[in-house]
């Protein structure tokens, strides 16, 4: 078996440009399946994992796709917003802790969650470095945007102006990065987490000034008892720093200001249970049990593989027959070799033992390599595959 | 060592037909075969190796009856006792020249491929002139260092009788001298018979015995 | 979900890390013990130490002292030297108050810090929510308007809620609730400390509304504006200045001073600590009364809430009397 193994492997070394795309093509027949295969279970694993450790999730009545795309993913989705009175309703019947979610916004291409400190405890996020959000103006960044950007605390961080062309947008609000994450292998790991007050500072709902009240005159334009209305001179501050952070406030209403959606942790799941009640009959907002949504989503992940797995199958096969024809025509041309063999007195069984060899080879390697592929994908896809199929939903 | 006896052969297809009422070859003899195109030149050393098997007959190979061996045993007596020369050599371009002479070890579990058979291909390419050309492929060689390979080839497994068919049938007459001095001087070195089919009768008198297969009554297709 | 096949090796290992972040979430949700309000708290810390509470001021730290059972440290971790309500802690302390397992507000916009900063809703408590429709503010109010959102203000909040004996004692329910939600074990304990502390707020809400009512609607001043809920509690006249007990009155002060004496001629001026003796014989001259009347926002150097505002009420009501404060 080794002298089989030696001469056919120095057959296939000799040729190695036909070795290495018959290899190649093997590959791709084998692993292709294999790869769909476990691109489809990390797929569904991760969805499901993330979505099985969220109870409940409360939004604006609408696509449940997208509320928990958005809530869970944090892929924008240009869902409808709650508002912070939502929460504190939820807070208010006892059976549950409420964490508020605003999504949507961008910070240097990752997306920005304001969210409350309850949530890193609810994840199980742990800190790598530094500390947690203490003040406004703050973030925490996640593993792969500390890696990405080469962030470390202390280090600012720009969000992305909601629109680049609108002067009356709003401009990006420069945060201070005070901590990153331990990895978490999930959409946590990409993200940039604020206090849910500074994301509303991020998209404009609240600012700091200078004090009009006691501004020089060039900045007011009117002053009368009891007011003062400052002009276009009057300075808006970009940065929250200690200095300025007690000039930061928000207009209206705070518990009218927005949130994408509210994360609900019932107390047990009697808890659970009444909260669903409630909102069961609620016209402009849902409650929703996230694994559910997710179950649907992979259902038609799966059917959709299924059909994958047919065509790659067929188009594997013609790959297969092709490699035997390939081997077919090969060993015809090493006629003279194969009657040199039997003249010297190799065996017709020994002959096909080599042959054989070369064909052992090939495929063990490729099914070495379409292993290897899978286990890549299976292993570091995660987070690509994730996002593959979250944006295209 | 070769005997024939009442041999008698014919393939099934094409209709060539062969009879050797009578033939020997002494132990250690150079005898050269001689015929016409067809005449079963190649078909008698196929007898006499064991490549092919008689209708009836006898045939005695370096002390074994060939012809009343199965397939396997046949094969196991030529791995074992033959060594052949062919007139294109058919070398392996995959592998390099040393282990092309070692090739033989590798088709049959009779022969053990150890260091003793390493050293003895290290002496023969040696002997040849070729044991700077180890490391080469033979489409790198010209054909007298191929020539020479196969004959090391051949020799390798210290067979009791070399089958030679044209061996130097595509060689200069210069280069066809050297490899026929080459040859002829390991087959008596190590003692060995030769058997060597020609059609240069220029070299008739350098054999022992010269066998005229015509006289045997083949008759072609 | 339905059963796929697959690799099993490859399976398994694709478990690995999402069945990994999975388990890490459901210990998450494990940790999560009883609620201040029945929904889940999320755990302050981990290992074996006494339940903490955190305040931010001295009442309500005193009111949690009265009321908790052994072994639960209360901690007001502001400097003594400075006002809570405009105490601007750093990050650290911050974090210390993000890890207790109790964070006790008072409301009505006192510590402007906490508007600012991040802290576990599933911990805190705004003691004074509830207690009132509407906060009182200071009166001096300035709106401004840029943009074309229209006007709002900045400031004007009366937080000092705690001077009013009867939001004082609903504060002190806020916390008695609270402390029974982190240690359910002890709740006849905290019930039996609430109705000491009861007995004791309201016997001082008796001494500070008879001080009151012998002064019925004369005028009153007060050095800062920080007496609003004290004045509508009891239903006393009082008008603010900005005075510095520690600092002496310039020549802009004392006019201002005369603007609103002829306005509101007040004969008694509360003061949070004693004025400056000059200061004090300028008021005398215009026949002020100085009555000390400590917020007690921070610990005194002796005694506790209750005596401090014990005294208070002794002052007040010899002023108010006529008669000479001790």
């Amino acid at each position: 078996m080794k002298d089989s193994l030696y001469l056919a492997w120095r057959y296939l070394h000799h040729h190695r440009a036909k070795t290495l795309l018959l290899v190649l093509s093997l590959t791709v027949f084998l692993g292709l399946p294999l790869v769909m295969r476990a691109m489809s279970a990390v797929i569904q694993q991760s969805l499901m994992a993330r979505a099985e450790s969220t109870p409940l999730l409360l939004g604006k009545k609408g696509s449940s796709l997208d509320l928990v795309v958005e809530a869970l993913y944090f892929q924008p989705k240009g869902i409808e917003a709650l508002t912070a009175a939502d929460a504190d309703e939820v807070d208010a019947t006892g059976l549950a802790l409420a964490i508020p979610m605003r999504t949507g916004l961008l910070a240097q291409q990752f997306p920005l969650v304001g969210t409350s400190l309850d949530y890193f405890a609810f994840r199980g996020l742990e800190s790598a470095n530094g500390r947690a959000l203490a003040t406004l103006g703050e973030c925490v960044i996640g593993a792969e945007v500390a890696a990405t950007l080469g962030l470390k605390p202390g280090d600012p961080m720009l969000t992305s102006p909601s629109t680049l062309f609108d002067l009356a947008g709003v401009y990006p609000l420069r945060l201070h990065v005070v901590g990153t994450l331990k990895p978490s292998y999930g959409p946590d790991d990409r993200a940039v987490f604020v206090d849910v007050k500074t994301a509303w500072v991020a998209e404009g709902l609240g600012h700091g000034h200078q004090d009009l009240a006691t501004a020089s005159g060039d900045v007011v334009l009117k002053r009368t008892d009891g007011t003062a209305t400052g002009n276009a001179k009057l300075v808006q501050y970009s940065e929250i720093t200690d200095a300025n952070v007690d000039s930061f406030h928000f207009h209206g209403d705070p518990s009218s200001h927005p949130l994408s959606a509210i994360i609900v942790v019932p107390a047990d799941d009697k808890a659970g249970v009444l909260l669903r009640g409630r909102f069961v009959n609620d016209s402009a907002r849902q409650l929703l049990r996230p694994a559910q949504v997710v179950e649907g989503l992979n259902a038609q992940i799966f059917r959709f593989e299924r059909v994958l797995q047919i065509i790659v199958w067929t188009v594997g096969l013609a790959t297969a027959l092709m490699f035997v024809l390939v081997m077919v025509l090969s060993w015809r041309l090493r006629a003279d070799e194969l009657r040199t063999m039997a003249r010297l007195g190799c065996s017709r069984w020994k002959a096909v033992q080599i042959m054989g060899a070369e064909v052992f080879l090939m495929v063990g390697t490729s099914v070495v390599l379409a292993a290897f592929f899978g286990f890549v994908i299976a292993h570091y896809g995660e987070t690509w595959l994730q996002n593959l199929v979250l944006r295209g939903s | 060592m070769i005997e024939l006896r009442d041999v008698q052969f014919e393939y099934t297809r094409g209709g060539f037909s062969l009879r050797v009422p009578e033939l020997q070859i002494s132990a250690g003899t150079r005898a050269a075969a001689i015929g016409p195109s067809g005449s079963g030149k190649t078909t008698l050393l196929n007898l006499i190796s064991g490549i092919e098997r008689p209708e009836a007959g006898r045939i005695d190979s370096a002390g074994v009856r060939v012809d009343c061996l199965s397939p396997v045993a046949r094969r196991a007596f030529r791995v074992t006792n033959i060594g052949f020369v062919f007139q294109d050599f058919l070398l392996l371009d995959y592998l390099d020249v040393l282990q092309n002479i070692l090739y033989p070890y590798r088709l049959h579990h009779d022969l053990r491929l150890d260091a003793d058979a390493r050293n003895r291909a290290q002496r023969l390419a040696a002997d040849l002139g070729i044991d700077r050309l180890l490391d080469r492929r033979p489409d790198e060689l010209s054909q007298g260092e191929r020539q020479r390979v196969a004959i090391a080839r051949a020799l390798v497994t210290a067979p009791k009788l070399v089958l030679a068919d044209e061996p130097t049938g595509n060689l200069d007459p210069a280069t066809k001298q050297h490899a026929l001095d080459l040859l002829f001087e390991q087959c008596d070195a190590l003692s060995m018979t030769l058997l060597m089919v020609t059609h240069d009768h220029g070299l008739l008198d350098r054999f022992d015995q010269v066998v005229d297969v015509s006289a045997f009554g083949g008759s072609p297709p | 979900m339905a059963s796929e096949p697959g690799p099993a090796g490859l399976l398994t290992m694709l478990g690995s890390s999402t069945r990994r972040a999975c388990l890490v979430c459901l210990l998450g949700l494990v940790a999560l013990g009883c609620s201040k309000k029945g929904a889940p708290q999320t755990p302050a810390s981990t290992g074996e130490r006494s339940p903490s509470v955190y305040t931010v001021n001295y009442p309500l730290a005193y009111f949690a002292e009265r009321l908790a059972p052994e072994g639960v440290e209360v901690v007001f971790p502001a400097p003594p030297e400075v006002d809570p309500a405009f105490w601007k802690p750093t990050p650290d302390a911050i974090g210390q108050y993000q890890r207790a397992d109790l964070i006790l507000l008072n409301g009505a916009g006192y510590a402007r810090w906490t508007r600012t900063a991040t802290l576990p809703k599933s911990r805190l408590v705004i003691t004074a929510d509830g207690c009132r429709d509407t906060f009182l503010r200071t009166g001096d109010t300035m709106t401004h308007q840029h943009g074309p959102d229209g006007d709002h203000a900045h400031e004007g909040a009366a937080f000092t809620t705690w001077l009013d004996m009867r939001l004082a004692l609903c504060q002190a329910s806020r916390v008695r609730d609270s402390l029974i939600e982190l240690a359910p074990e002890s709740k006849h304990s905290i019930e039996t400390n609430f109705e000491a502390l009861t007995h004791d707020l309201t016997q001082l809400d008796t001494r500070l509304r008879g001080a009151a009512n012998a002064w019925g609607d004369q005028p009153m001043l007060a050095s800062h504006p920080v007496y609003q809920y004290l004045a509508d509690a009891c239903g006393l006249r009082i008008e603010s200045t900005h005075f510095e007990p520690g600092e002496a009155l310039t020549p802009k002060d004392i006019q201002d001073l005369d603007s609103l004496l002829e306005q509101h001629p007040a004969k008694v001026m509360l003061w949070e600590a004693q004025p400056l003796p000059d200061t004090e014989q300028t008021l005398g001259d215009r026949g002020i009364t100085v009555v000390v009347f400590d917020p007690a926002a921070q610990p005194p150097a002796n005694g506790d809430f209750l005596t401090v505002m014990t005294g208070n009420a002794t002052r007040l009501a010899c002023a108010t009397r006529g008669e000479t404060c001790p």
